[in-house]
């Protein structure tokens, strides 16, 4: 009896139900969503997606590295962040029950003025699970198929294509590379795999949405792609509307794999809405002659910190930033490229254009990196950005490191307003103000806008316009 | 940090509180870490004041001859300064300045002659902030005043020659410069040594004040031994319609750090800030810039050229800052780096931070090596290899010291350069 009761107490102090009780048991456990993280919601998340034993116990490693690790000091202030108040797993039904009268009314507007289709404004809003785009997608769908292209979410990924997903996974950000990546590796969720087969052009940009039943716009994605010999692979993500979501932070981990001779194109449209702190790694490795371009548009969430990278470590390969930024009240845009070249005669393009309106503030952070091996490197940087009022911030903070003595190295940036000169010739033609201001910002980001597909380029000069009404005079 | 300063009373004894208060600051700052973001590339060791103890009185003096050597006597100067490891041996003024109220003393002479100038400004614009700072203040000897009155205008350069004579010792070295109302002058400190047979820390810290209208050339040229360490800060605040113009030159030592810092704090205020550094064998340097536009329509510019040979280290860090109220500022800012062999290493971390829409603000960083179809060009003229790369690194650098006022340091800069290329 004595007994008894000191077990009962046990079993009531300790944390540990799982060493206690085992895991494995579906009768005793009922998942409830519920804040905050620890070692028994790490498990928890991997269990309820039946994962095999290595990615449980990779994210019960990455936990305690995402513990050991100190929040980043530098950058955007992210002080406002609380763990412990954080859902790190919610399925797919727990999102919806928000109903559409929850959505805010300036996101509804936005919707309006874009004209987006009333079946995605649900979507984007969370109140609907998916997009319905399913007639769209079933001939994509073929032609991938017969095309051996893999494309699916990463937890079908993880059990259909187990090999691929562990010989790659994590290799390109292990977890021990930040903290966020160490919390993104404990605890992700959904995001996007494909693999593209040796020689295969996917002609089509696959886009996430296109993904039926999965959940991509995730609090914890994990995006894999890998384009193998002489293939290429467009992939969209986002979109430009405002995404509502009532998270607060979100950690992506985004790796792209390419090998020799192969070109990935990543494009990103981040609209976050502005209660978002959007943390997200994303690196590439790109091998013998591949090339990898990153096309990276933020304009939404509180708070953004994204670098993307790319390693060059073949000869020749050659990588590409394209990076746009828009900070308006209360937002700050953190974001700016990574260049390593690990590998002689690589090269490196880095563009970068920032607005910032109504006290916003935007910040370039890069890196271009030449060790002392590699020789013949050629890197440009440009960055340049455009303050659209005298409460706004800007920032650049590049870096160079340079250790051969044959790289060609050039960076350039230019901080400006919107010149009286060029408004007054566009008033002069009868252009109203705010007109030839939008005119102007959006010939500003054209290097930009022309990269992307054009119906997101489209959406992108119309949510400008739409955000830069009353912000000139 | 600076109403700690201003609480000590005028007058009697100033001075040597300013010192007991620096101390006391001293104790409670501690040495940076590499933690920081300003120290994140630097080999903390070198410039660990710890491990540079300041010297006793009884040093020995350079030789005539080496002092002739090095002080660049062939400029016709105004007056000199000549200070071994911080301790003043000779003060000169010609009388015509010093007939125009043109003042040039050391600091502890001008703590007994005029106090008031010392108290309103040693220290405030560099005061107990760090580690580095406060030690400056604590353990300050001999230095350097300036003052020229409102309206003085200087042809003459002055010149501050700092020797570091002693070898495993620390030369501090503190300069401070008060320009009047649309005064003119020149100044060039020059950081120099005896050889040395173990590491020595050359420490000056200059702080420069330049009056409405009135113009300052400042020139530091560091040509220290292989063994020393090289650790400055110099920082400038220009009134409005002032003018400052600072040229840094760094050749020698084993590895330098110098910290330039103008505040245009004035309406219509203006700088230019250039460096020249050639770096061979081992040597680290760090330049470390601030271009901070405090004030509207002000207007800087800065050009920053290093070239490195061997293994040796390069980082230029370098920041224009432009506040809330600065509007129609002009801010530019060039960091050229060229690498002469593989080995050889340049960080190049230009930074803007603007907080104002009414800019014009642009930087520039390159990194490469001698343009082989120039190279090219001159060896088909029959220039021999050795000579063609001469000539294109001396006018990579020539760039940098152009204007007439630093003639006489430009010259000096290509014989180094020459000298050095010869090998």
């Amino acid at each position: 009896m004595q007994d008894n009761t000191q077990v009962v107490e046990g079993i009531a102090t300790t944390d540990s139900y799982e060493e206690r009780w085992g895991w494995r048991d579906p009768e005793s456990y009922v998942f409830k969503p519920k804040r905050g993280l620890s070692r028994e919601v790490v498990e928890e998340i991997s269990w309820l997606k039946s994962e095999p034993d290595w990615m449980r116990d990779f994210r019960l490693k990455a936990y305690d590295i995402f513990l050991s690790k100190p929040m980043p000091t530098w950058g955007a202030d992210l002080s406002g962040i609380d763990f412990d108040n954080i859902f790190y797993f919610l399925r797919a039904t727990d999102h919806q029950g928000r109903s559409w009268d929850d959505v805010p009314k300036d996101i509804k507007n936005t919707f309006d003025r874009l004209g987006i289709p009333e079946a995605e404004r649900k979507y984007l809003a969370g109140v609907s699970a998916q997009y319905e785009s399913e007639v769209v997608y079933h001939k994509v769908k073929e032609e991938l198929e017969a095309q051996g292209v893999l494309f699916c979410d990463m937890d079908t990924a993880l059990k259909q294509h187990p090999d691929i997903v562990k010989h790659y996974f994590s290799t390109i950000i292990p977890p021990t590379d930040n903290k966020l990546a160490a919390l993104n590796s404990a605890v992700w969720s959904g995001g996007s795999f494909i693999y593209v087969p040796p020689g295969v052009r996917v002609e089509v940009p696959l886009q996430a949405y296109f993904r039926i039943n999965a959940e991509n716009m995730g609090q914890f994605e994990r995006t894999l792609i890998i384009a193998d010999e002489g293939s290429y692979v467009h992939y969209v993500e986002g979109c430009t509307a405002p995404t509502y979501s009532s998270a607060s932070l979100h950690s992506a981990v985004v790796e792209l794999v390419a090998l020799p001779h192969a070109r990935i194109r990543y494009s990103t449209i981040q609209n976050w809405s502005s209660n978002v702190y959007n943390l997200v790694t994303k690196r590439a490795v790109a091998h013998e002659d591949a090339v990898v371009e990153w096309v990276d548009g933020n304009l939404g969430s509180a708070v953004t910190m994204k670098y993307p990278s790319v390693i060059l470590r073949g000869r020749r390969a050659h990588g590409e930033v394209l990076s746009l930024a828009m900070a308006g009240p209360g937002q700050h845009q953190d974001t700016g490229a990574k260049m390593i070249h690990a590998a002689p005669d690589t090269s490196s393009l880095i563009v970068s254009k920032s607005i910032s309106r109504g006290g916003g503030r935007t910040s370039y952070r890069g890196l271009v990196k030449v060790p002392r091996s590699a020789t013949g490197v050629k890197s440009s940087v440009r960055c340049d950005a455009l303050l659209l009022d005298d409460a706004s911030r800007s920032d650049t903070y590049p870096y160079i490191d340079i250790g051969n003595e044959l790289a060609n190295i050039g960076h350039e940036a230019t901080v400006a307003r919107i010149s009286d000169e060029q408004l007054f010739y566009l008033m002069s033609r009868g252009v109203p103000e705010d007109e030839a201001a939008a005119m102007i910002v959006r010939g500003f980001i054209e290097p930009i806008t022309k990269e992307l597909p054009m119906e997101y380029a489209v959406e992108l000069n119309r949510l400008i316009e739409l955000q830069m009404e009353g912000s000139v005079g | 940090m600076q109403e700690q300063i201003t609480e000590t009373a005028p007058g009697e004894g100033w001075f040597e509180r300013l010192r007991s208060r620096a101390a006391e600051a001293l104790e409670q700052l501690t040495p940076p870490t590499r933690a920081e973001e300003q120290w994140r590339f630097t080999d903390l060791a070198d410039y660990e004041l710890g491990r540079y103890p300041l010297p006793g009185s009884s040093t020995s003096l350079p030789s005539a001859k080496e002092v002739e050597r090095a002080s660049l006597l062939e400029l016709d100067a105004s007056g000199r300064i000549f200070l071994v490891d911080g301790a003043a041996e000779e003060v000169q003024l010609a009388a015509g300045a010093r007939s125009a109220g043109v003042v040039f003393t050391t600091l502890e002479d001008a703590n007994t002659r005029q106090p008031e100038l010392l108290e309103q400004h040693l220290g405030r614009l560099h005061g107990l902030e760090d580690h580095h700072a406060a030690s400056s203040l604590a353990h300050l000897r001999g230095g350097s005043l300036l003052y020229v009155p409102p309206g003085v205008q200087l042809d003459a350069p002055l010149v501050i020659l700092n020797w570091t004579a002693t070898s495993g010792a620390r030369a501090p070295g503190r300069t401070l410069v008060i320009a009047g109302q649309e005064a003119s002058v020149t100044v060039v400190e020059l950081h120099v040594s005896s050889p040395l047979w173990q590491p020595s820390l050359s420490f000056p810290v200059s702080e420069i004040f330049v009056g409405a209208g009135a113009k300052v050339r400042h020139a530091a040229w560091q040509d220290l031994h292989a063994e020393a360490r090289h650790l400055s800060h110099l920082k400038a605040r220009v009134e409005r319609d002032g003018r400052f113009d600072a040229l840094s030159v760094t050749l020698g030592g084993h590895s330098s750090r110098t910290w330039t810092d103008v505040a245009l704090a004035g309406p219509g205020a203006e700088s230019r800030m250039q460096g020249a550094c050639f770096l061979d064998g081992e040597q680290k340097a760090e330049h470390w810039t601030v271009q901070d536009h405090q004030a509207p329509n002000t207007t800087s510019d800065l050009l920053y050229a290093v070239a490195a040979s061997d293994t040796a280290r390069s980082l230029y860090n370098g920041t224009i800052r432009v506040a809330e109220g600065a509007r129609g500022t002009n801010a530019y800012q060039s960091s050229r780096n060229l690498l002469r062999h593989n080995g050889a290493r340049a960080h190049a971390n230009p930074q803007l931070e603007i907080v104002n829409n009414d800019v014009r603000c642009t930087h520039g960083a390159t990194v490469g090596p001698l343009d082989e179809e120039a190279l090219f060009y001159l060896r088909s003229r029959g220039i021999p290899r050795p000579e063609a790369e001469r000539l294109m690194v001396l006018g990579f650098m020539d760039g940098v010291l152009e204007g007439a006022s630093w003639s006489g340091l430009r010259q000096r800069l290509a014989e180094n350069i020459r000298r050095r290329m010869n090998g």
